[in-house]
Order: C-alpha cells, then structure tokens, then sequence
C-alpha cells in the first residue's frame, strides 16, 4: 500500500543525489510541481530520463539537477527550442550534460521491457539512421526464428518515477484518463515510485479510458492540486499555452531564467 | 505573418497547408505531428476526406478536433478519438507493422535522398553548432508508415548536399537502400515546400521539382542547395518536363512526367506491407463498410 505524503517529504524520501529519476508525462499530468520540488531540494547529478524532455526538464537542466539525460525529442512543444537544454549541450551551463539520445519507439519498449522484468526490448527502429553510432545502449540482434536483424535496447530500470495522475483514494490507489502516455510503464519499471495527484478521495469512480494502478505497486502518493501546471489534468485544468509560449523569451538567457527560478520556484517555496 | 515568400491573399505556411491537405487520401490513416501537419490533416478532414484517420503519437486514434488541437497531446484530442492507447501501443501496435498509410515529418536538414536531420547541426555530434530537439518518433515513422510526406521551407541552409545527422532514413544513398535497410515503409513520397512540391525520381530516388505554387516563379525556386544554378539549356529542359532534380535537372535523362503509381510490382517493396497493398485490397473502412 503506499503511503500517503507530502511533496517535499516525498521528495526527500524518494529522490536522493545521483538517482535515475524518471518524470513522465506526454503533454498531458506532467509533474511539474514535484520537479519543482527537487530543484528546492537542491539535487544534484541525477539522470534525468523522460521521452519529451519539456519545459520541466529544461528548468531541471538549467538549476543545475542533471548529469546525465536520457530521452528522444528535447524541445519546448509548438512553440521552438529548450534553450537552457542547448545552453547545457552546446556551453556546459551551468555544468557538462551527458546525452544519451534514442528515439521514441526505443524509449518506449525501454519502458516496456523495465516493467516486464526484461533485460531488453526488440523493435524495428533505428535503422539506418545515426543514433546508434553515438548510442551505444541501441544494437542489433537476430530474430532465432527467422534470422531478421532487429534492434535491441536495454531496459529502462529507473531508481525512481515521478508521475502526476487525476485521484488516487486513501490506499493510494491511483487513477488516470486521458492521454496516460507511458507512466503506468514507468512506474512499473522503476524501483521507487512517487505520484502527486489533483485529488484525494474516499472511493475511485469508474472513468472511461482510465489506467488505474493499484497502491501495492506504488511508493508513494502526494496530493498537489494543480501540480501538473502548465501542463494539464484533463478534468481539473487547462494547458496554459501561453506558459509555453512565454518561456521561449524567460529561458532564452541565464539572467532571466535565474530570476524566474528564485522567484517562481525557489520564493514560491513548496505547497502544503 | 510577413514572409518574404508570401503571395498577396495567402501566406507561404497557407499554401504548405493546403498543399499537404490535397495530398490526403479520405479513408486512409495519417500520423501528424502539431503545426502545420495537424493543420494540414484537419483541413482535409473538413473537407474532401472526411474519413481520414488521424494519429496522434500521444496515443490519441482517430481524433476528431473541431478546432484545431494547440498540442499533441491537446486534450480535445483525447475527447475525440476512437480510442485513446498507451504510447508503446501507438508505436508498438499501431506503426510498426505498418496500418499508418501516411506519417508527416519536418526536417532541419534535407539531403536530395530525402534523409532528414532533426538532431545536430554542425560541428561535432558531441559539441554540435546547433542542437536540434532530435529523434522523437519520426525514425519509425520514416521507417513504417506507408509513405511520407516532408513538409519543409525551401533554403540552402535546410536543403544540404548530405545531412549533418541521419535522424530518419528517406532514400538513403539511394536507390535500393531502404529495401537493404529491411525499411518495409515506402518512404518519402512528397516534399512540400513553401515553394512548390518535390518528388523522388522513380529510378534515381533523387528529389525532383515536380510543381510550383501558384504564383511562385521558377526564380524563386533560385534557392538551391549546393550552390548549383542551372543552365539556360537546363532551364529549357525544365520547361519541356517541368520537373528539375535536387542539383541539376540534366542529371536524369527520364523525359517522361510518368506519375509514381500507389504500387509498381516489381519495384523491390514489400507488397506484404498492408501500406503498400492498392486501396481495393485494404481493410475497409469503417465508412466503406455495408449498412
């Protein structure tokens, strides 16, 4: 059963220095608050993993969390480039960022074959294309059956995910609907699991479309309204776009990303 | 927008939009990404095609926005679809054994093998000039859809001789590649510029000018890669054909304008590939299906 907690001490619990931490989310209950939460904490070196590292990771990237990034398309959605993600690439600011880069499909069946206990993942993917010349974790393998030559990529086994989700009731069972991505992946995968969630209830109502994860699977639930913005819980809140938008122009030089992050995040200080 | 290719009356992104969107077939399957695909995908649906199955990467199948979705993962996307999957299961089940007949693609770098750069732009991969977002799901998509259409802005900084970074695979080298490659998708079938269209040559595999938009002179398309400005006998050769190659139309000595046809046997494809069986032998749609 997992335990019902407070961001900040889930954090503290469950995100330690050097971890592999997961945080997923596409598009749709990203968790946003919790990243904040470890930017508070101030952690360091970690191995930041996630399909569409976003504007979160590139506030991670940009406070200084990461070591080590594992993902396939790093990018601010619709609107242009991360550039703290560029910065730390192409300057090593605020300090030298290790990439090891795939493609959907591959971080995908990563997830995949973390969660069924699997050493590795095949797929059709990668062929032809550059990725594995520079990703040594993509490699080919012969089908024993028919002799094709397939791809194959380790499983992902983060020391932790972080996921936001709709409710989750006492037990710390958790529902999400809508676009769920690949958290129940991700969370199965992972040795340590921390879900905020809009809501705590006394009893979880039938959703269509819903994912449920039941609390025995998970390590901890948090519960922080809101804690997806900007992005979205479909249900409680909207994406706001005009974040997005608007961090193009914050992010774009350091001076104004540190005063956004001192005042949005490190001021803010965590919620209740 | 102001652009400098801009026509009084439409904007060049106006007519990439509508172009793609002609490009449409109603009842097939289309993998779109946000921008101008969606845009794209969402004008043919209101319009000639209005059974076009749109895929969304965030899982969402079959989406039917009434406005246009802000985000991949906009939740009126979600609201909409036939069914809403896990991500695995939209690569997994969905494009990988080929059922998404059309993915669109953007690119960063172009080569004349219609290979795409997303990733890296100059210097080294691991201290790149440029540091593009990368891969995200296009080198599946380029590998699995039954064919691929590359929506592009027409530069010599986009249109390169070869690319920095094969993030996804067109034509290769060349002819052959992708069928050595084991790629059982058909590859790029059109590029679409704020200029006009390309097509890759039957034989050569090599990108063509095949169309301009209205309005667009063929001085505009005086933005060549590579620097190779053709000559007034060349020109001449466009004009009889209308249909200039990557670096020269002179490269190809094919005089016919002969259109690729959905499926030429004994063209080296995988006719297995339910994308490259012709339209009367697919599953039927649900709209083609007996009342």
């Amino acid at each position: 059963m997992a335990k019902l907690v407070s961001l900040a001490d889930g954090v503290a619990d469950l995100v330690h220095d050097g971890d592999v931490v997961a945080l997923e989310g596409f598009t749709h209950l990203i968790p946003f608050a919790a990243g904040h939460e470890i930017i508070r904490q101030g952690r360091r070196d970690l191995t930041l993993v996630r399909m569409t590292p976003d504007v979160i990771y590139d506030q991670l990237i940009g406070a200084g969390c990461a070591r080590r990034l594992v993902f396939s398309w790093g990018g601010n959605p619709g609107v242009g480039s991360l550039h703290r993600f560029r910065d730390a690439v192409q300057h090593a600011w605020p300090g030298p960022l290790e990439l090891e880069e795939h493609s959907h499909a591959g971080m995908a069946n990563r997830y995949v074959a973390g969660a069924s206990g699997l050493p590795f993942a095949v797929l059709r993917g990668y062929t032809g294309t550059d990725l594995p010349r520079h990703t040594t974790n993509i490699r080919p393998i012969s089908c024993p059956f028919t002799g094709e030559v397939l791809t194959a990529v380790p499983a992902l086994r983060p020391d932790v995910t972080v996921v936001h989700a709709q409710r989750a009731d006492r037990m710390g069972n958790v529902q999400m609907w809508g676009i769920t991505g690949v958290q129940k992946e991700a969370v199965l995968a992972a040795h340590r699991s921390l879900v905020t969630v809009e809501e705590i209830v006394d009893q979880l109502e039938a959703v269509p479309g819903q994912v449920v994860l039941p609390g025995w699977a998970i390590t901890a639930v948090a519960e922080v309204p809101g804690g997806a913005h900007p992005s979205y819980a479909q249900g409680y809140s909207v994406r706001d776009n005009d974040f997005y938008r608007s961090w193009d122009a914050v992010s774009r030089h350091r001076d104004t990303f540190r005063a956004w992050l001192d005042q949005q995040v490190h001021q803010a200080g965590a919620p209740a | 927008m102001t652009d400098e290719t801009s026509t009084p009356g439409w904007t060049a992104d106006e007519m990439m939009t509508v172009a793609a969107a002609r490009q449409l077939r109603d009842g097939t399957a289309c993998f779109v990404g946000i921008g101008l695909p969606s845009t794209a995908a969402n004008l043919a649906r209101a319009t000639h095609a209005p059974n076009l199955v749109l895929i969304y990467e965030s899982g969402c199948l079959g989406a039917k926005p009434d406005r246009l979705p802000l985000s991949i993962g906009d939740g009126i996307l979600a609201d909409t679809a036939d069914a809403v999957v896990s991500v695995p299961e939209v690569f997994n089940y969905w494009l990988q054994p080929g059922r998404v007949d059309v993915g669109f693609l953007g690119a960063a770098q172009l080569d004349r093998h219609g290979n795409i750069n997303t990733t890296v732009v100059g210097g080294d991969y691991h201290a790149p000039t440029v540091r593009l977002p990368g891969a995200g799901g296009a080198p599946e998509i380029a590998a699995s859809c039954g064919e691929v259409v590359v929506i592009v802005r027409q530069n010599r900084r986009t249109f390169t001789e070869r690319v920095d970074f094969v993030t996804s695979v067109g034509y290769g080298s060349g002819p052959g590649d992708r069928e050595r490659l084991g790629l059982r998708g058909g590859g790029p079938r059109l590029v679409i510029t704020d200029l006009g269209v390309l097509e890759p040559d039957p034989v050569t595999r090599e990108l063509t000018l095949t169309r301009l938009h209205p309005g667009v002179t063929r001085e505009q398309r005086g933005r060549p890669p590579a620097g190779t400005s053709p000559s007034p006998s060349r020109w001449a050769r466009v004009r009889h054909r209308r249909r200039t190659s990557w670096r020269c139309c002179a490269r190809s000595r094919r005089r016919s304008t002969r259109r690729r046809s959905w499926c030429r046997k004994g063209d080296g494809r995988d006719h297995d590939h339910p994308a490259h069986r012709p339209p009367a032998q697919r599953r039927p749609r649900a709209a083609e299906l007996p009342a």
